[in-house]
């Protein structure tokens, strides 16, 4: 409990810190958000009233605790450039990226965790080459480029998906899914050229342990040893690889979500940031490293669940 | 031998580094390059591929192959600089919280969490935004983005060598910790460093190429790979080649890089250049010998002229030479020898548990098992004697038990695997296993962990598993070396005790003759992969006729000698199994060579005690007398 505790703790002050240096950062940033508010041709008494309105004049520490007091009841403001209220336009926006980026991870442990497996138990043969030559040419792909290859490819010339075509999921689970591949699998596959190649040196390192051989010598069968004794222990490494990977993905997703025209959290937080409309940043920011804390908490309390080393301390 | 550093890397290794060096002469001599990239020709728009332009043309009639040329240097310039600004902050951060641990440890990896949930984006942005677009505002972000990354690789590596014994030691005699980080932290992370380094390039030109992709990385005017790609991307139906050779050329750069940063990495954990493995042919084995009959009367295992060789990149090992012995039912047979002399290869090979490779295939000898030769029989099959007939214990129970797994479940696995029996039943049998092997409070024990049992215990719960089944025949392979003296004799004597009650065959096999005195029925030595002698235990610590057993009695501290009595070592080497001496194997260590010792190896013989030497000690022999105290 007292790990829980101090975990806790850290995961506060990450909080703390990604959204100070987001609120002094964007403070930092030439251009008057009344202006921004008010558009070019605004009076001097106008700007003054809107910069009283805001509490723009003082000082900035003082600013971001009443944003944070804000924040802590929900409020994130309004938006400077459509006057949307901000946590509105997140609820709209956050589903989009989650599930683009949870079709992802789907994806990309769906492809690594039988082929890394089987490359590290028959490390050094023709599969395993073939594999990690193949892991190695997805990890060196730009998003950017695997993005236009696939849409030049299943979108242009064989005319298997829709290209830039979002459909919403409440309108066609379907069509939604079937608009979700082309993004979803340029999200996943550099990915699981990363958990391959994680995935299968921990496995190749397992197969000559000890333990593997003593349940070789116990006689039980290749698909058990495997399964049982090496993916139990091996996905203990994978888990670190998979949280960190999937606590970034909110925030990561900008490349693909333009490439794809998909309306979720990066693309609003690209379009926020180019226009200085600073209020609805702070929110994605914020939105994006609770997300990322969340996950770090689920993944640290997931390992204690699977390694018994970790959940039962020695006690002889 | 200067050749030799170049070798062994591979062709990918050079293609690799080919790949990069045109990159780099690119950057440097962009200049010299007979086409100009700014040179337009609207007549010449979007051409494909041709002699005049090899990679076509855009747009705007501009030669493909001279744009990706004049757009290397950016991301040469941007790859090296940010590089090394995110290497320089990043170890700073990392080694020091690191080398300092507690509460700086904490604070630094806060200030590191908080960095990598932070989108990236919206530094690149605001700095674009309030600073302006140009090549040292990219370069500048994207060093201070990796800056995480590098302190992660570097906290990591430093924990690990800060454990290490020199290290603890320096900081013991009081040495200032920026002399113990200068002068042994940072020369031991240097290569985890400079292999990382490289993958880090390959990620900052991804980020450089993204950054320009967006039109926020290097200004409008300044060629870069991203901003080609971007601006090639409109004409994808009518002319691919415009915005896929600005992608290649970032693709190969960044697989070029990745791929180098793997081998310097691979190179460095193996110590040296990995030369390659020579190819082991399989041999099919026909599957009939399994349909033999099995043998009541004889022996339990007969092994006759077993020969098991190793490939390995320095040659072909034999570490099992012509091995020949039998074991009778319920009999325990210690096989005894130096580290090295290939009794474990021996044990290994009995069970059919070394895999092909490293084992070459379709090797000479016969392990007859009830008359079964188990080296003809199909993996399956084979599997199937594995666990029920045959079991192995095995000298470390801290590696050689799962460690994620209950040790109850795991002694009850090969019962469910093996005998088809209800998950209860296997839970009851495990529980009784657990009892036996006098394992204190087994419900309890049942349902722990191996890294909460104390080594003894561990030992036991191993016992446990490879008595799970039955087997006619354990293998235990130095079974008490990990162990502490005081648990060693325990261990043995729970062994023994299980052999009589069971009537179960038992070979042990041990470096420790001590071990062997009171329990086996018949010795074996073995020395370099092969048995050298054997007989009864008595007849064997009573009179030893070869000199490497009468050598070897001599260097075995007795328990009963007076503390001061003198322990004779033997002078010399074990012989190389890669290039074993000739004739006896023991003859350049032995006083009694003679040159007949080196023209052929002696065979192994004698009626009832065997021995291979060419001149056996006589039975009233001082050796004996060593012995006799033990």
């Amino acid at each position: 409990m007292r790990w829980f505790a101090r975990r806790l703790f850290e995961l506060a002050m990450v909080l703390l810190l990604v959204t100070f240096v987001t609120y002094a950062l964007l403070d930092l940033l030439p251009g008057d958000p009344a202006l921004t508010i008010l558009g070019p041709g605004a009076t001097p008494e106008a700007i003054a009233v809107v910069r009283d309105d805001l509490n723009l004049d003082a000082p900035l520490p003082v600013r971001y605790l009443q944003w944070l007091l804000n924040a802590l009841q929900g409020d994130l403001g309004v938006s400077y450039r459509t006057g949307e209220v901000v946590s509105v336009a997140l609820r709209e926006r956050l589903p989009v990226s989650l599930e683009l980026g949870l079709l992802a991870q789907a994806m990309a442990l769906a492809i690594a965790v039988p082929v890394g497996t089987w490359a590290g138990y028959r490390a050094n043969r023709s599969f395993d080459k073939l594999s990690s030559a193949g892991a190695f040419g997805f990890v060196a792909m730009p998003q950017f480029v695997l993005g236009i290859v696939l849409i030049t490819v299943f979108g242009v010339w064989l005319g298997w998906f829709p290209v830039a075509d979002y459909v919403p999921l409440s309108e066609s689970v379907a069509g939604n899914l079937h608009a979700m591949v082309l993004p979803a699998l340029t999200l996943a596959l550099p990915i699981a050229g990363l958990y391959t190649r994680v995935l299968r040196a921990d496995v190749a390192v397992s197969m000559q342990s000890d333990h593997v051989t003593m349940a070789r010598a116990s006689g039980l069968p290749t698909s058990r040893i495997l399964t049982r004794h090496v993916l139990r222990g091996s996905s203990l490494g994978l888990l670190t690889i998979v949280g960190l990977s999937t606590g970034t993905l909110l925030g990561g997703a900008v490349v693909v979500e333009r490439l794809f025209s998909l309306p979720g959290l990066g693309r609003l937080l690209f379009d926020s940031i180019t226009s200085r409309d600073f209020v609805m940043v702070q929110g994605c920011v914020l939105v994006i490293a609770v997300f990322f804390v969340v996950v770090n908490l689920g993944v640290d309390i997931l390992q204690r669940v699977l390694d018994p080393r970790l959940r039962h301390p020695v006690t002889v | 031998m200067k050749r030799s550093r170049w070798k062994g890397w591979g062709p990918g290794f050079w293609l690799a580094v080919g790949w990069l060096g045109l990159v780099v002469l690119a950057a440097l001599f962009r200049d010299l390059w007979p086409v100009d990239p700014a040179d337009q020709d609207l007549r010449a728009s979007l051409q494909p591929p041709s002699w005049d332009h090899p990679l076509g043309t855009n747009k705007l009639g501009q030669d493909m192959l001279a744009l990706i040329i004049d757009g290397a240097r950016v991301s040469v310039i941007v790859g090296v600089v940010a590089t090394a600004i995110g290497l320089v902050l990043g170890a700073l951060l990392g080694m020091v919280a690191g080398y300092f641990r507690g509460r700086v440890d904490r604070a630094v990896v806060i200030v590191l969490d908080a960095a990598i949930a932070f989108p990236s984006l919206v530094l690149a942005l605001a700095v674009v935004l309030y600073w302006g677009q140009s090549l040292r505002n990219v370069t500048l972000i994207i060093g201070v983005l990796t800056a995480p990354l590098f302190a992660r690789v570097l906290r990591t590596a430093t924990l690990t060598i800060v454990d290490r014994d020199f290290v603890l030691a320096a900081r013991m005699l009081g040495a200032r910790h920026r002399r113990v980080i200068g002068t042994d932290v940072v020369p031991n992370v240097v290569v985890p460093v400079l292999a990382y380094g490289l993958i880090a390039m390959g990620a900052v030109i991804l980020v450089e190429g993204a950054l320009s992709y967006f039109g926020l990385g290097v200004p409008e005017g300044t060629t870069s790979w991203g901003r080609l790609v971007a601006e090639g991307q409109v004409y994808l139906e009518d002319a691919p080649w415009v915005s896929l050779t600005p992608a290649a050329a970032i693709f190969f750069t960044i697989l070029a890089l990745n791929y180098l940063g793997d081998r310097v990495q691979a190179r460095w954990f193996a110590g040296g250049p990995i030369p390659k493995m020579p190819k082991v042919r399989a041999v099919a084995v026909s599957p009939s010998a399994a349909a033999a009959v099995v043998d009541q009367d004889g022996p339990l295992l007969d092994v006759r002229d077993l020969v098991t060789q190793l490939a390995t990149p320095f040659g072909t090992v034999t570490a099992v030479d012509g091995v020949s012995f039998a074991l009778q039912r319920g009999r325990m047979l210690a096989i005894v020898g130096e580290s090295g002399s290939g009794k474990t290869m021996l044990a290994r090979s009995i069970a059919g548990l070394v895999p092909t490779p490293p084992a070459v295939p379709g090797t000479p000898g016969q392990v007859l098992f009830e008359g079964r030769n188990l080296k003809a029989l199909a993996a399956d099959d084979l599997r199937r004697v594995r666990g029920r007939e045959i079991a192995m214990v095995f000298q470390d129970p801290m590696t050689s038990l799962d460690p994620v797994m209950k040790v109850g479940h795991q002694i009850a696995e090969p019962v469910r695997v093996h005998l088809d029996v209800s998950r209860k039943h296997a839970r009851g049998v495990a529980m009784q296993l657990l009892r036996d092997v006098g394992i204190p409070d087994p419900e309890r024990r049942f349902h722990q962990y191996p890294h909460q049992l104390s080594g003894g215990l561990r030992q036991r719960v191993a016992i446990a598993i490879a008595l799970s089944c039955g087997p006619k025949l354990l293998v235990a392979d130095e079974p008490t070396s990990a162990l502490d003296v005081t648990v060693q004799a325990q261990i043995l004597d729970l062994l023994q005790r299980l052999q009589r009650d069971r009537n179960m065959a038992v070979i042990l096999i041990t470096h420790d003759l001590g071990v062997v005195a009171n329990r086996a029925d018949e010795v074996a030595v073995m020395y370099g992969a092969r048995i050298v002698e054997q007989a009864g235990t008595a007849a064997l610590f009573a009179a030893p006729r070869m000199p490497y057993t009468a050598a070897l009695l001599a260097s075995a501290p007795a328990l009963g000698a007076a503390s001061h009595a003198r322990l004779v070592a033997i002078e010399g080497a074990p012989p190389s199994l890669l290039f074993p001496p000739p004739g006896c194997r023991f003859a350049p260590r032995c006083a009694r060579a003679t040159p007949e010792c080196t023209a052929a190896a002696p065979p192994l013989e004698g009626d009832g005690h065997l021995a291979a030497c060419w001149h056996p000690l006589a039975a009233d022999h001082e050796a004996a007398g060593v012995a006799a105290s033990g």
